[in-house]
């Protein structure tokens, strides 16, 4: 569900695959999931070779979209296998902290930058 | 509109069709789908393990799109178990990823020279081969499957059962998620199709994107405030088990009995403190039923997603297994040999039966047989889905195996149409009853789960029991239709209006929920009619519980005494058919048929020598 609201409010595209997270099944064994979400680590900035990916003020990174060459550097270089190429526009996307997954997670497993739960 | 993929594994070969707008104005989707393209693509008189049989796969209208419960997809086939009319839903990720492949559902025909994974990866298929998962258990095979062509294919999968062609064998799919029923996996064996992986990267083109959205939206968070929202997801299914065994409906010792003494050591409670890791969603859910489970008993450890409450009645009250780790087992055991549990664990409490009834003896079997003995269950599962010893007769189904022991075990062999019966017993309550006689695919209890009904009116009476079960039989199977899980609305209230002011959104098909519960009518006399056509001779006779039920008393429980005497269960039907306006002999009349645009099945059925 994440995924999906991710995917329709950025890109409007109705496919879980192109949410800005990623939660990562273990089954059979030992039979766990991971949610992976944006650390702020910095390594797509790293990774980046244009410069086209900055830090904000708040300690997030976003893409200057006119300096991105779609590269895919930094969708390799991303620890948490989170960014994702923006479909269609071939330019990279981070998430930009919207909260709309931390409101429609049903089981409140997502907390927003402050830790709080807040489910629509 | 999307496509629909058509499928030849003789040929190797595949292409695709657009879906009409008609195909889903008449049958809406899913469940819709299956009965249609079935009844169109079945030459009469197909085998079900002959090529010409025809597998299909088809999510709904509103599977994949952002709305609670979005994960539900139907299989279909001319049923082994029966011969009529087949088909089987599952949740999981499955039915999504062929929406954003782009198709409203598949048809597979054909019989694959040798074991196959059919490949579907947008849209190129192909045809990859499965020498190195035949022969293993459903489980490993996903796995395997998995690591072989990258965890974003959805798989699904059958086990050494359906290459077997045991007739109660299932699909598996997303490790622990089955279409059980109907014997759909022994079709997908019979064709050489061990596993069809799936990967979708389109979006799913919806006529008002943002009003779908927006309304999407607020059904989550509709469903976020029900009052059942908090307390159903702990437990799932198996929060059931309690009160099934309160009213007296819980299968006990092959239905002999029906309540379980030890139902405390099965319920949701016991999963929940003793077994459970983590609760396991299926595809949108805001409710996850599924329990994901970690088991140790004697023979072993597992771990298993489950047990839910069919496999706690079936595999646990009806052989008598008294604690939740041994029920997981078992329903382990089942899920990588690909065995339905519900099917499976009446076909081994009618064997335990047989033996202590002396009409199967150890020499036939091979072992001594024993109610709540957890070896006893594991070594019948075993030799059923590889058909060795007495399993090859077992494989056939209670029905079968019942005609070829005699001795009267025919009264105990618990199904209708050949398919064995689900987890409510029902001689004290009559609509639950005739939801199970007259259920398209045999004794299933998903068309109409009435036994609340029974409950909350008077369990004696038989006054307003067929045409509410008529109703739910329109209502519920909307759902298979759509491509949605029902449980939102069974479990925590959620109401029904939500659902049909999405599918216009999506669609751009202005329905109400009037137009859609009137598809379903049509798919209920479609399918009848399929079973009519496929089934020599098919009509009431064909609609009767088992023996035990119409003559045997309940020894004990909170229904003790109660039995439904066959002029009950002619009184039920009676009423039944001619609500429904069926022939005294329970086919669809021709004016019923004409008035849901089914003319040309009419002639069909006349054809074939019935009178309509």
């Amino acid at each position: 569900m994440c995924l999906l609201t991710c995917a329709l409010t950025n890109f409007g595209l109705n496919n879980p695959r192109y949410g800005g997270l990623e939660i990562v099944p273990h089954f059979p064994s030992p039979g766990t999931y991971e949610v992976k979400v944006c650390q702020r680590c910095g390594a797509c900035k790293d990774a980046c070779p244009t410069g086209a990916i900055k830090e904000q003020p708040d300690g997030s990174y976003r893409v200057e979209v006119d300096e991105c060459l779609g590269c895919d550097s930094c969708v390799d270089a991303c620890p948490e296998k989170v960014l994702r190429l923006i479909p269609g526009k071939n330019v990279a996307f981070i998430c930009v902290s919207c909260g709309e997954c931390v409101k429609y997670c049903p089981r409140e497993a997502l907390v927003d930058g402050d830790g709080e739960v807040k489910r629509a | 509109m999307g496509r629909i993929l058509e499928i030849d594994l003789s040929a190797k070969s595949a292409w695709t069709t657009p879906t009409s707008e008609e195909l889903i104005r008449d049958f809406v989707g899913g469940r819709g789908f299956v009965a249609k393209l079935l009844w169109d693509l079945v030459p009469k008189g197909t085998d079900p393990f002959s090529a010409e049989n025809v597998v299909v796969i088809a999510p709904g209208p509103l599977s994949g799109v952002y709305l609670p419960g979005s994960g539900k997809v139907h299989m279909g086939a001319k049923s082994p178990a029966t011969g009529g009319y087949g088909d089987s839903n599952m949740g999981g990720h499955f039915s999504p990823e062929v929406k954003y492949a782009g198709y409203d559902a598949i048809t597979v025909k054909g019989k694959a020279a040798k074991p196959t994974v059919v490949l579907i990866n947008d849209d190129w298929v192909t045809f990859e081969d499965a020498g190195d998962v035949w022969g293993k258990g459903a489980i490993a095979s996903e796995a395997l499957l998995k690591k072989r062509f990258g965890e974003d294919f959805q798989i699904a999968t059958i086990g050494p059962a359906g290459e077997n062609l045991v007739k109660f064998a299932c699909i598996s799919h997303d490790f622990g998620r089955q279409a059980g029923r109907t014997g759909v996996g022994a079709v997908w064996g019979s064709k050489n199709l061990k596993a069809i992986a799936v990967r979708g990267t389109k979006s799913i083109p919806i006529a008002e994107p943002g009003k779908a959205f927006e309304k999407g939206k607020e059904m989550y968070a509709g469903c976020f405030h029900k009052r059942g929202f908090e307390t159903w997801t702990p437990y799932g299914t198996a929060e059931v088990v309690d009160w099934v065994n309160r009213v007296g409906a819980f299968p006990t010792k092959n239905f002999s009995e029906t309540y379980f003494e030890g139902h405390k050591g099965i319920n949701g409670q016991a999963l929940k403190d003793r077994i459970k890791v983590t609760d396991k969603g299926c595809f949108g859910c805001p409710t996850p039923c599924g329990k994901y489970s970690r088991a140790r008993t004697a023979l072993g450890e597992v771990l298993v997603e489950g047990p839910e409450y069919e496999t706690i009645a079936l595999m646990g009250g009806n052989v008598a297994l008294g604690k939740i780790e041994e029920v997981a087992y078992a329903n382990a055991v089942a899920d990588e040999l690909g065995l339905d549990t519900i099917s499976g664990g009446n076909v081994v409490a009618f064997a335990i039966e047989c033996f202590e009834k002396g009409l199967l003896t150890e020499e036939q079997v091979g072992r001594k047989l024993a109610w709540g003995d957890l070896g006893s269950v594991v070594y019948l599962l075993e030799k059923i889905a590889r058909r060795e010893g007495i399993g090859e007769l077992l494989s056939e189904g209670v029905r079968t195996a019942s005609r070829t022991i005699g001795g009267g075990s025919e009264k105990f062999a618990i199904q209708v149409k050949g398919l064995e019966w689900s987890g409510y017993e029902a001689r004290w309550a009559p609509a639950m009853m005739v939801s199970y006689m007259t259920c398209d695919v045999g004794a299933h209890h998903n068309r109409s789960w009435a036994i609340t009904y029974d409950v909350a009116k008077g369990r004696d009476t038989l006054e307003g029991k067929a045409s509410r079960v008529i109703e739910l039989q329109h209502i519920r199977p909307t759902f298979d239709s759509l491509g949605l899980c029902r449980l939102q609305w069974v479990e925590i209230g959620f109401e029904l209006e939500n659902y049909a002011s999405m599918f216009p959104l999506v669609t751009g098909i202005s329905f109400t929920w009037q137009d859609l519960l009137r598809a379903s009518e049509r798919t209920w006399n479609l399918t009848r009619a399929f079973s009519a056509r496929e089934v020599p001779g098919f009509g009431r006779e064909h609609d009767y519980p088992p023996g035990r039920f119409m003559e045997e008393k309940v020894p004990s429980g909170p229904a003790k005494g109660k039995v439904i005497p066959r002029e009950k269960i002619d009184a039920l039907l009676d009423d039944y058919y001619s609500e429904r306006r069926w022939t005294r002999n329970g086919l669809p009349s021709r004016s019923k048929l004409e008035e849901l645009g089914l003319g040309y099945v009419a002639d069909e059925l006349e054809k074939a020598g019935y009178s309509v």
